[in-house]
């Protein structure tokens, strides 16, 4: 039971990282894009590849996730975020069809469907951090607690205030003097940055990597947990992701049996979503923005 | 001193020529109107002279220097802001916001962003903007919450804040009560002291007689003539241009 407790915790912190940096751009700077997962993904494969051909370790995976991530990012905003709206939706959805694709099939460099196996776990001053044990969950709660003080940082800086701007009018941002395209790439990549490490954190937790990390359900939970927590709200994606985990567990908790849980879940997380576009269109958590 | 030059400038929407081959130029510290008949195309104007719409033919000359391939953001740095017809403001921005957006340029950057203490002589120089046009007691409320004339005064001292020279005013007295349209007179007043150049496109023409040295007179796209308000307004094919040949 500990361990599933703790395994729910760290299962808990690496989404929060990962829908808290997806508020960056999407909540924040109104980005609507739909391939964020790739970040993710791209941090996790980062970190597997490293891991198991070179033996590069827990912390200096972070780094390197981090920076891919927000390479690749640089990338791929320069070629989508001249688009806006339903158009970015559309192209950056595209492009997480095609990661999945791409990490499927370049078998040399991903093992393909088989996945990336034999993730060695963090080794901290000589000692191995067990997964689903406490010190794993101390360390995610460190890593976790620093990321989301950069980003507490970002949200509440002069940038972030340019990023809200965007979402407000983009337009009104270049007629007061800023380069709101320069701003948006920035926005994305930092963005992609903290995926990154939220995608390091889950390959030296499971292990084990394969494609399904960049599966579609994994990007609709995300939007949900922005969406139901209150874009651009800081506080409210942390207890949107909370409150959708839990409701996804809930199933578990109320004891249905295991071949309907994950269609019960779905059925739920629709609800949730309904519900919140309904009657909380900012988001359920919206009594704490400013 | 010409401080703004329009050289020929002409824009055309499919068979619609919006500007055609219009040129006029701007002295430095002065006011100027721009007038004409609903679409005369003065707004088109404006959207090209700060960028927000391409030309097809032309030249633009700020200070000298040829405005050709900048972005608009780039022009307010060299010193050429607007405001909209359509108010443009931060509606989810405090007001405060709205104006520490224009106002803090050295944080753009989010390296740099990350490391500021404070915004102290920002937030005092917002407070100095919102009290000339009596807006300080708003200083914390959502830009939403403000009414019409409210948020055109907002988004005219937002412009100011920017600090550039060149000030185009897009109908800054249009929905704007009595009481109001004497701050933004006062306003525009104030700007020429402290050395600034204003150009102004508005209907309310007491108004604009008023605060102008020099009116410019737009017809279908093109240049009618540039004189004094008292000459524009005894000008024949000014009066024809509004109320039709006899």
């Amino acid at each position: 039971m500990l361990e599933y407790i703790f395994s729910l915790i760290i299962i808990t912190l690496i989404w929060t990282l990962l829908a808290q940096s997806y508020n960056l751009s999407f909540g924040l700077t109104g980005l609507f894009n739909l391939g964020h997962i790739i970040f993710y993904g791209i941090g996790a494969y980062t970190a597997a590849i490293l891991n198991t051909r070179y033996g590069w370790g827990f912390f200096t995976n972070i780094a390197m996730g981090a920076i891919v991530s927000g390479i690749f990012a640089a990338g791929f905003g320069i070629l989508t975020l001249r688009l806006s709206g339903h158009y970015l939706a559309v192209a950056t959805l595209g492009a997480a069809m095609i990661s999945t694709v791409i990490v499927t099939n370049w078998v040399g460099l991903t093992n393909g469907p088989l996945g990336i196996r034999g993730i060695s776990e963090p080794i901290l001053w000589g000692f191995t951090i067990q997964a689903d044990s406490l010190s794993f969950v101390i360390l995610m709660l460190g890593i976790v607690g620093f990321c989301f003080f950069l980003l507490y940082k970002i949200f509440h800086s002069p940038f972030g205030r340019i990023l809200r701007a965007i979402k407000d009018d983009e337009i009104a941002v270049q007629a007061i003097g800023k380069d709101s395209f320069k701003a948006k790439i920035w926005s994305l990549i930092l963005s992609a940055a903290f995926a990154g490490v939220a995608g390091v954190l889950y390959s030296h937790y499971r292990l084990f990597l394969d494609p399904t990390i960049f599966a579609l359900p994994e990007i609709i939970t995300l939007i949900l947990m922005v969406v139901v927590g209150g874009r651009g709200n800081f506080l409210g994606a942390l207890l949107g992701t909370i409150l959708v985990i839990f409701i996804g567990e809930m199933p578990r908790f109320i004891g249905f049996p295991d071949n309907i849980i994950g269609a019960s879940r779905n059925i739920l997380y629709a609800v949730l979503l309904i519900g919140t576009m309904f009657w909380k269109p900012r988001g359920l958590f919206s009594f704490f923005e400013k | 001193m010409i401080q703004l030059e329009v050289k020929n400038i002409s824009k055309k929407f499919g068979g619609l020529h919006a500007v055609e081959d219009f040129s006029f130029d701007i002295a430095e510290n002065s006011i100027t109107g721009l007038i004409g008949p609903n679409g005369a195309g003065k707004t088109t104007a404006f959207n090209l002279i700060t960028h927000f719409l391409p030309r097809d033919e032309g030249n633009i000359f700020f200070k000298n220097e040829n405005l050709k391939n900048k972005s608009p953001f780039a022009l307010v740095q060299r010193g050429i802001a607007r405001t909209f017809q359509q108010i443009r403001i931060f509606p989810e921005l405090t007001v405060r916001e709205n104006l520490l957006l224009a106002l803090s340029s050295q944080y753009d950057s989010w390296w740099k962003s990350f490391l500021k203490k404070d915004e102290k002589e920002e937030n005092s120089a917002a407070f100095q903007l919102l009290s000339e046009v009596k807006l300080e007691k708003y200083i914390d409320e959502k830009a939403k919450n403000l009414s019409y004339g409210q948020s055109k005064l907002l988004e005219i001292i937002r412009t100011i804040a920017t600090g550039a020279d060149l000030l185009l005013f897009d109908e800054p007295a249009a929905g704007v009560n009595p009481t109001m349209l004497m701050t933004v007179k006062k306003l525009i007043r104030e700007l020429k002291k402290k050395g600034k150049t204003i150009l102004v496109i508005e209907h309310n023409m007491p108004f604009l007689m008023e605060i102008s040295e020099e009116i410019i007179v737009m017809e279908n796209g093109k240049f009618l003539c540039q004189d004094t308000p008292e000459k524009v307004q005894k000008d024949i094919r000014v009066l024809e241009a509004y109320l039709g040949k006899s």
